[in-house]
This record gives structure tokens, sequence and C-alpha cells, in this order.
């Protein structure tokens, strides 16, 4: 049960960060670990007591399933780490250019600063990254 | 009795409009190709009209193939006596009016001409289609597009004030027709596939309350093109439009549309005896009556003539509505020629206000003094069609009064003469003294300036349709024998003899 | 042969994904053709699968490596998968064919890395959505959902300023809808060890209906939910759209959304249909949907600026079809798609034209599309045409699918269709009021004094014409795109759900 209880633990922590922390950086960290809590319950469903690794060996050459674990969450969570990886990867860009760009990366400053420099950009007609305004805030 | 002929005939007016609206859009840096397709398209909508006019009077209806659209929708057209009726008075009064608009343009040097006649033009090609739609969603569909091809002719003006006009009127009857939309959607659902049926074909579909429900959606979608009580708001605002779209508004394509639409739910949806089932026949003639009394004193109090006009058509137009309800032959035949008569009686006084606007530059009552002897002809007009309005004998105004008022006679609704005389007497009251003012009140005409002869021209031919209607009203295209084979065939039903086309 | 298509349209994306760059680099100018090539041939292959499940009226299946049955990753295209890859690849052809920055003016040219990024993002797009309508495997179904993902994040930050910050966001929401719908993967495999729908469908009628399977079902649900924008987790949508620059914001609009929401489809309403915890997850939809009808028709009437306006109509769309395929009758589902259809070519053509002549101004507010109708007629009525469409109105593809959904939800009945019913209105209605403002200041006011003139860069005019001349075309043949398009693919989906029955 413990595993399956600290997945749940850790997906709870993971969404509750990454609607609540104010910070991008912490947003993704959270983000991160709700992603592992997903592959710790992966991992826990292909676990069984006294199971061994899904690779004969030398000279076996019976396998009874029933000796496995189940490898096919494991590969499952491979890809799904890549994901997760790359995605990160990605974040970490945006971040780097929201960062360059603005100059904080809590959301708190950067709303506030969104709706100066939109204001600017369209008052001044500005040209390149010009960034339209809207009426209304960006929903969250 | 009746029979079926599918033909594709019924398609050749909207046909011939639409052609007329691209050929004015790709000439549109040739100034008299303009008038030129527009003539030629109304004058052929026209004679498409009369060449089946004979059919219908013979008690053959043209059919057309039905168009499949989506599972358990077509769309078909089909030319029985209420849309042929409705298609000869607009093609007719088409043609009087591109008359009108081309000298009226010039007068005035108006901008945008090509759009305006293509506009014209698609309007018409829609009203051609809610006249001869066989099903709910064909007359949606003409009821849609007539709406959209208007927005641009009522804002011709282009400005702000204008502008602001022009979303009210869009606001009401684009919202109207979102309802009719629902109401057509609904009645898809509970009978799939139905056409108008002369008699109805919803008896029994839903429960009562349903039912009611439906009715109010389908009323309030076509009641607000026809201005109905409260929903009439848009009609005076409209009136910034220029002279001949105010015309055409009022005597063939929304307005009239809408009071058509009104005749073809009650008849050919609901039918008169599912209506009185379900007491909906008393609370129209309410909402008609009250119209009509309201309308004729917000007239009186109008110093603006198009204004004033407005709302006479306001109140002329829940006569259409009351016929309807009151759901007897005589009533519906009265209302059905009430589309004709108040079409030529309405179109002369549009288009003789016109005129002295164009000649004068006064759009006010009060400023009219003196104008008489320098614009005889204008005010002999005004005056006939006013006295028509009325429904003074000999004008075609009285038959359609006659028959309703016997209509509801038969109906044991003795109020229904009450309410049309005095009705007549206000009409009387509004009128006259438009003309009184302007020939016997002293005044200073100021500048007039002598109306073009093809200015004159159409209100003239208008009032004088108007005469030979009111003496003989089955000459040319068969007005009244149209109005009165529609009405029976709410009665009896014209179920056709050639089965197979539904 | 044709079984190797399958594949084919989700792996030459794919290829065209990692070629992209490095062909942008190496060799600038033939980038745009080469891009324009490969989606045309994908768009050749799914029509060519497309029309083959029409005539034939059987899926085309590929197993991924040739494994077997439920073991392999089945990609699978029905009448249903077809028609989505059939309009995604379609759609992306419209978009490639203009230079990455054509909305920025004739002058800027994007440099060799932006290029091959964003024609890379895009392709890479395309093979997740395509993929996402092909696989029948659930967890490859995040895979290529996270692809699609990613892609799209990468488009949005193309953008620039503002649009980096929406992407961000839009990047956390999407990651936590993918982990809600992985999570559930997880539960549903853990519950039948089985991850191929087909068997998922066949095997959970067996299984105790328990806490697990409601939860696998409502965390699946919510995943999707996000990615498809049911009110009221829709938060991510308007910035994402609006941001996005115009080329690639009129493709993201037109399918991003709709392709999650055949995803709710296909899991929702056929593999977990057959159990409790299904049906009320649909039944909610309905609701939601509902609700998220008259939230994002609200929404947009309050907008001043126009892209925003378009990205809160969307919000209305997404709620039509998601309530349609909620109530998952044969006629809502053929509103449904018929909506899909319609919105995203109508959508498709208004983000594209807006987004390109807003961006050569400098600014959203409707107002600088003042005049436009006098300037440049065409662009105008391809606009007004796509609006009409938006707003339901005859003649365009708008008013049938409309038509269809309030008929499915009149037959619907109860409380939840009455409801539909009147927010389906009332949505109408207000997209009556927001774009004929807007069409009003393009037809009949004069352009605002000191206001540059708006010109569509004409990369974007010509697929903003054809969007348009195909909004026209839907709606006037509405049969043929119903009998060709939409039954085979509601015959796809009911089918199957009256099998199981």
């Amino acid at each position: 049960m413990t595993p399956y209880a600290l997945a749940a633990a850790l997906f709870t922590l993971g969404l509750g960060g990454m609607v609540l922390l104010p910070n991008l950086v912490r947003k993704l960290l959270a983000m991160n670990v709700m992603q592992v809590a997903v592959i710790v319950f992966f991992i826990a469903l292909a676990t069984k007591d006294g199971g061994r690794v899904p690779i004969l060996e030398p000279g076996e050459t019976e396998a009874i399933a029933a000796d496995f674990m189940n490898p096919l969450p494991h590969t499952l969570m491979l890809t799904a780490i890549v994901v997760s990886v790359a995605t990160t990867g990605l974040a970490l860009g945006l971040l780097i250019r929201i960062w360059r760009q603005y100059g904080s990366l809590d959301e708190r400053i950067l709303l506030s600063r969104l709706r100066g420099s939109g204001d600017d950009a369209t008052r001044h007609g500005a040209g390149d990254d010009a960034t339209r305004h809207g009426a209304g805030e960006p929903p969250r | 009795m009746t029979r079926e002929i599918t033909t594709i005939l019924p398609f050749i007016p909207i046909g011939a409009a639409l052609a007329a609206a691209m050929g004015i859009f790709q000439a549109r840096r040739f100034p008299g190709f303009r008038e030129t397709w527009t003539f030629l398209a109304a004058g052929f909508q026209l004679y498409t009209a009369m060449a089946m006019v004979p059919y219908t009077l013979e008690g053959v209806i043209l059919v057309t193939p039905e168009l499949p659209f989506l599972p358990g929708a077509g769309i078909q057209l089909r030319a029985d006596p209420l849309g042929m009726l409705f298609l000869t008075l607009a093609s007719l009064l088409w043609l009087v009016t591109s008359i009108y608009s081309a000298a009226y343009v010039r007068t005035l040097g108006m901008r945008h001409r090509a759009g305006f006649f293509s506009a014209f033009s698609v309007s018409l090609a829609a009203t051609a289609m809610i006249a001869l739609a066989a099903n709910p969603l064909t007359f949606l569909i003409g009821f849609e597009v007539l709406t959209l091809a208007t927005w641009p002719l009522v804002v011709h003006k282009r400005s702000s004030k204008v502008l602001r006009s022009g979303r009210a009127y869009l606001a009401y009857t684009l919202l109207g027709g979102q309802l009719l939309f629902a109401a057509v959607a609904w009645a898809a659902e509970l009978a799939p596939g139905a056409d108008f049926t002369a008699g109805g074909f919803l008896e029994g579909a839903a429960g009562d309350t349903a039912l009611r429900v439906l009715f109010a959606l389908f009323l309030v979608g076509v009641g607000t093109k026809a201005a109905i009580l409260p929903l009439h708001a848009w009609l005076p605002a409209a009136m910034v439009a220029p002279t001949p779209v105010s015309a055409l508004l009022h005597a063939v394509a929304v307005v009239k549309a809408g009071a058509f639409g009104v005749l073809r739910v009650t008849g050919w949806v609901f039918g008169p005896d599912l209506m009185n089932e379900l007491g909906l026949d008393i609370a129209l003639a309410a909402a008609a009556a009250a119209t009509i009394l309201f309308a004729s004193v917000r007239a009186l109090g109008e110093d603006h003539i198009k204004r004033r006009l407005a709302y006479s058509t306001v109140s002329q137009l829940s006569y259409i509505v009351l016929g309807a309800a009151i759901g007897t032959p005589l009533a519906i035949a009265g209302a059905a020629f009430h589309i004709v008569a108040h079409g030529f009686m309405k179109i002369t006084l549009f288009l003789s206000a016109g005129v002295i606007q164009v000649a004068t530059g006064k759009t006010r009552i009060s400023e009219l003094g003196g104008l008489g002897r320098r614009l005889p002809l204008v005010f002999l007009c005004f005056g006939l069609g006013g006295l028509g309005m009325a429904g003074i004998p000999l004008l075609p105004g009285f038959l359609s009064k006659w028959n309703l008022a016997f209509g509801g006679v038969r109906a044991d609704a003795m109020w229904v003469p009450v309410l049309l005389v005095t009705s007549g007497v206000l009409n009387l009251a509004y009128f006259l003294p438009i003309v009184r003012i302007a020939v016997f009140e002293p005044g200073d005409p100021g500048q007039v300036s002598r109306p073009s002869r093809w200015l004159l021209l159409p209100p003239l031919l208008a009032i004088a349709c108007a005469l030979v209607l009111g003496v003989a009203p089955d000459l040319g295209a068969g007005f009244w024998s149209l109005a009165e084979m529609a009405a029976r065939s709410v009665a009896e039903g014209d179920a056709p003899l050639t089965a197979g086309t539904r | 042969m044709i079984e190797a298509l399958a594949g084919l349209l989700v792996a030459l994306p794919l290829a065209g994904a990692a070629l992209m760059p490095m062909v942008a680099v190496l060799r600038r100018r033939g980038t745009r053709w080469l891009a324009f090539g490969l989606h045309l041939l994908t768009f050749a292959a799914a029509a060519a699968v497309f029309a083959r499940t029409a005539a034939t009226g059987e899926a085309i299946a590929h197993r991924m490596g040739g494994w077997p049955g439920p073991f392999g990753i089945e990609l699978r295209l029905d009448g249903l998968s077809a028609l989505i890859a059939l309009l995604v690849t379609g759609l992306s052809c419209f978009v490639a064919s203009a230079p990455v920055d054509a909305s920025r003016g004739a002058t800027r040219r994007a440099s060799p890395v932006r290029e091959g990024l964003v024609r890379g993002a895009l392709s890479m797009l395309v093979a997740g959505l395509v993929g996402i309508a092909a696989t029948r495997d659930v967890f490859n179904l995040f895979v290529f959902l996270e692809i699609s993902s990613l892609a799209v994040y990468t488009l949005v930050a193309s953008g620039g300023g503002r649009a980096t910050v929406a992407a961000f966001r839009y990047l956390i929401a999407g990651t936590a809808a993918g982990s809600l719908y992985l999570l559930g993967v997880g539960f549903l495999y853990g519950l039948t060890g089985t991850l191929n729908m087909d068997d998922l469908a066949a095997r959970l009628p067996g299984v105790e209906a328990d806490a697990a399977l409601t939860a696998a079902v409502a965390l699946i649900a919510a995943g999707l939910a996000i990615k498809a924008a049911l009110f009221p987790l829709h938060g991510w949508l308007p910035d994402a759209y609006v941001f996005a620059p115009a080329p690639a914001a009129g493709f993201i609009s037109a399918v991003m959304a709709k392709v999650s929401a055949y995803a709710l489809l296909r899991l929702l309403g056929e593999t977990l249909r057959g159990i409790p915890a299904g049906a009320m997850a649909l039944e909610t939809m309905v609701w939601l949907g509902t609700l998220g009808v008259l939230v994002g028709g609200g929404m947009a009437l309050a907008q001043r600026d126009a892209p925003r306006m378009l990205a809160w109509s969307s919000v209305s769309a997404m709620g039509a079809i998601l309530l349609a395929v909620g109530i998952g009758s044969p006629l809502a589902l053929a509103g449904a798609l018929f909506h899909v259809v319609a919105h995203a070519l109508a959508k498709g053509c208004l983000f594209l034209g807006v987004g390109g002549l807003a961006e050569t101004l400098g600014a959203g507010d409707r107002r600088a599309l003042r005049g436009l109708g006098r300037r440049a007629p065409w662009t105008a009525a391809a606009l007004t045409l796509a609006a009409f469409s938006m707003i339901g109105l005859p003649p365009t593809a708008g008013f049938s699918s409309k038509l269809l959904l309030l008929r499915a939800s009149l037959a619907e009945g109860g409380p939840a269709g009455v409801a539909a019913f009147v927010a389906l209105l009332a949505s109408s209605g207000l997209a009556a009021l927001y774009f004929l403002r807007v069409l009003e200041g393009i037809w009949f006011r004069p352009r605002p004094e000191g206001r540059p003139a708006q010109r569509l860069p004409r990369a974007l005019a010509a697929p903003v014409l054809s969007l348009a001349v195909l909004v026209l075309l839907g709606g006037v043949f509405s049969a043929v795109v119903e009998r060709e398009f939409v039954s085979g693919a509601v015959e796809a989906v009911a089918g199957a759900t009256a099998d199981e029955r």
C-alpha cells in the first residue's frame, strides 16, 4: 500500500504546487514532482512480492510469468520520462526567455509588468515583438 | 382540386435576382449597367411570376424537386396560391421601385450605388425564396438572408446615427431570426421532414404546453419582422434608410415577409383548428388588436412623415396578423389580400414622401404648408393612398377590411368590425391632415425643385394599380382569386391528387 | 499497401519535424516549399485513407512493428479517425503554405533557426494530432498528446514577448492534463491489464465498478477536458490562441482543442461507455459544455480585442461540440462533427485573417479593422462569410451544424437537453452581437485617421480566401458534407457502441 500512498501524496503535492506557487521555477519543479508521482504509481503497479526481474538466468529455459515482475509499466515509464524530460527542457528554455525579457519569474510581478508593457506597446505602436494587450486579464 | 407538377420553374425568380446581384457587382465600374441589370432582373422576375400565376389559378401547383440539405430536411419551393400572391406583388413592386431608385440615386448623388443595387437584388431573391418556400427550413434561410441583405440598405448613409439605428434593426431581426431558427429546428424534430401543409401539420405532434411554447417561438420569430407589439421598435428606427429602401422594406420585403410568415405559420404550420384548440387564436388576435390601436395613436403624434408612415405600417400589418388569428376563410382571404393592398398603397405613400423630400428637402409634416400647389400630383397620390389605408370603398383597402370584418363576424367576434372602423377613423385622422396642411394652409414652400419625371412616374403607377385593384381586384395577376384560393386551402386542405412528390 | 499509409500518416510529418530545422539551416530558400510539399503529401495520404474507409466502411489498421493483437500498438483509422486526420492534414497545408512570419509584413524574413523551429514544430504538431486520431492504444495516445503539446508550446512561444509567458502557462496546464490522463491510464491498466482500446472495452464490463474505476474515468476525463478546453478548464486557451503568431494561430485555433475532443469522444463515448462512471462523465460533460457555451459567448462579447474575442468564441464552440459529444446520440455526434469541420474552417480563416491584419497594424483592437471593406473587399468578404458561419447564418457551414446541434439537443430532451438548446441559441445570439459589431466596422465605417492602411499579406490572403470558399461550399452542399464526411464517422462510433449494448 505504501508506494500508492507515496504516489498519491506526491501527486497532490505537485498539483497543489503548480496551482499555488507564484514562482515559475517552483511551478516547474512542482510539475516534475507530479510527473514523478505518476511514475511511482506505475512502477508500484508492476512490483510483486518475490517477483524477479524478467530476464532469464543463464541456463534457464522455462519461464513462469508469475515469477516475474511486470515489465510493461517500466517500459511505459521510460517513455513517460522521456516526455517529461522534453517538457522540462522546453519549459526551462521558456523560463530563460521570460527572465531575459521581464527580469522576473515571479508571477505577480510578471503580471504587473505584462500589463505595463502591453499598454506601452499599443500606445507607441511598437513593432517587432509588439505585445497585444486585451481588455481583460489573461484568464488564469 | 389541386395537383402538383414537378418543375424547376419556381427557382427562376430567385435565380434571376441573384444573377442580377452578381452582375451589378461585376459591373460596378459601369454605372449604366447597374440599372440595366436591375430592370432586366425585375422585369424577368415579374415575367416568370406572371407566367406561373395561370397555373396556380387553374389549381396546378408547381413544385421544384427537393434539394437535399441535411437528413430529414431539404430545400424546396412550391408555388402555392399564397406564395404566388406574394411573389407577384414583390416582383411588380420591385420593378416600380427600381425605376424610382434609379432616379433617386441620380438626383441625390448617392454613393456606393453598386452595393446598393446588389443588396436590393439579393433582398428580392430572399423575398422570392420566402414566398415560395415549401418547408420551414427553406423559409428560414430566406428569412435570414433577407435580414443580412437589407442591413447594408438600411445603413446606406453610413453616419454614426444611422449605424446605431442599423444595430437596433439587426439586433431585433437577427435575434428574432434565432428564435425562428429554434422553432424550425423544434418543428423538424416533432414532425421530421414536414412541408408547409394547408391546415397545419403539427396537430397531435406534442403536448399542449410544448405546442404553445413552439407557437410563441414561431410568432416571436416572424413577428419581429412583422413589427407586432412589443417587437416594433426597430421599424421607426429603420426610417434612417433612403426612401426607396423604406418603401421596399415596408411594402414588400422585411415587414411584409414577417406578416406573410405569420400567415404561413398560423395557416400552414399550426392551422386554425389547432390554434383554436390551444387558445392561441385569442392571444394572437389580442396582440394584433393592441398593435393596431397603439400604432395608430402613436402615428397621430409623429411629425416626421416617414416615421408616421412607419407607425401606419405597424398598424396595417397587424390587420394581416388579425386575419391570421381569426382563421375563418373570409378573414384569411382578407388578410392575404391586404398583403397586396397595403403593398400598393404604402409604396405610393413612401414614394410620394420621397419625392417631397427630394424636391423640397422637407421631412416634417408641419413644414408642408403651401406645398400643395407646387406638387399637386404628389399630394394627389398621397391623399389617395391615405384614403386607401383607411379602407374607403373603390380602393383596395376596402376589400381586405370588408372581408376581415365579415370573417370576424363569422367567428362571433363582433369586436372585429368595431376595431376596424375605429382604426379606419384613426387612419383618416393621421393621413388627411398631411394633405390638408399642404393644400390649404399657407406657408413658405421655400426652394422647390422640379422633381424628375422618373421620380413621379412610380408613385403614379402604384396608385393607378391600386385604383384598378380597388375596382377589379382580379384583373391582371388575379390577386383576389389567389387570396381566396389560399384561404380555401387552409379550410379544406390542399392535398394533391398526384402522389409521390412527398 | 493501403495499410502502410496509416503508418505513413504519422511517420511522414514526424520525419518532417526532424528534417525541417536541418533543411532550414542548410538551404533556406527551399524550406517553405519543402514543408508545403510534405504537408501536401501527408494530406494526400490522409485523403487516400479517408476515401478507402468511406468506400468500404471498414477501418484501415496498421500494427506498429508487426506486433499482433492487444500487445502491440495498433494504429487504426476508421471513418471518424480518418475524418479528423483529413481535417488536420488539410488545414496544415493552408498554414504551411505561408511564410513563417507572413503576418509581420513582407520586409521581415525569419532567421533560419526560427524558420526551422517553427516549421519543425508545425510538422510535429501534425504528427501528434494525426497520431491521436489514429492510435488505438491509450498509452500511445498519451505520447501523441504530449508530442502535439510540445509542438504547440513551441509554436505559441514563437510569437515572442508575452507569447512566451502564455506558452509557459499553457505548458503547465497541458502537462498537468497529461499527468492526470496518464494516472487514469495507470488505473485502467491496473484494473484490466491492457492498454488497447478495444480490449479495454471488452474487459471493462467484467470489472467490478469500484472507486478505482471511477477514479480512472474521472482522471482521464479531467485530463482530456483540460486539453479540450471544457469549461471551467479552459483557462489556457485565450492567451495561447491570442499570442501565437498568425499563421500558426490559424492552425492551432482550428484543430488543437478539437482533437482532444475527439479523444474524449473515443474514450468516453466508445471505450468507457459501458460503465456507469463513463456515462456519468458524459452527462457532466453536457452540463459543463452548456455552461461553456454561455460563458465563452459572454466573455467574447466583453472583449475589445479582436483575436481575444475570437479565442473566447472558441471556448463557446468547444462547449457546443463537447455537449453534443456528451449527448452522444447519432444525431448529436453528426452535429458535433459537422461543427468540428465548420468551426475549424471558419475559425482558421478568421484567425489567419484577423491575426494577419492585426499584426501588420501592431494592435489587435477591433477598430483596427475599420474600413477594411473599401480597402480590401475580398478579404473583408472572406472574413464576413467566416463570421456568418460562426453565428450560424445561412448559407454557410455553421448554419447546418447549428441546425443539427439544436435538433440533437431537442431530441435528447430532459433538463440537460433543454438547457443545451437554450444555451446554443443564446450563444448564437451573442455571436451575432459580437461579430456584427466587427462587421459593421469593416464594411460601413471609415478607416480611422492616422492608421496605416490594412493589407493582408499576400501569402495569407490565399489561405483566408480558400477557407472562406470552403465555409460557403460546406453550407451550400451540406448534404454532401453530411453524407460523404460526417455520416461515416458517426457510424464508426455509433456502430461500435451499438455492438457493445
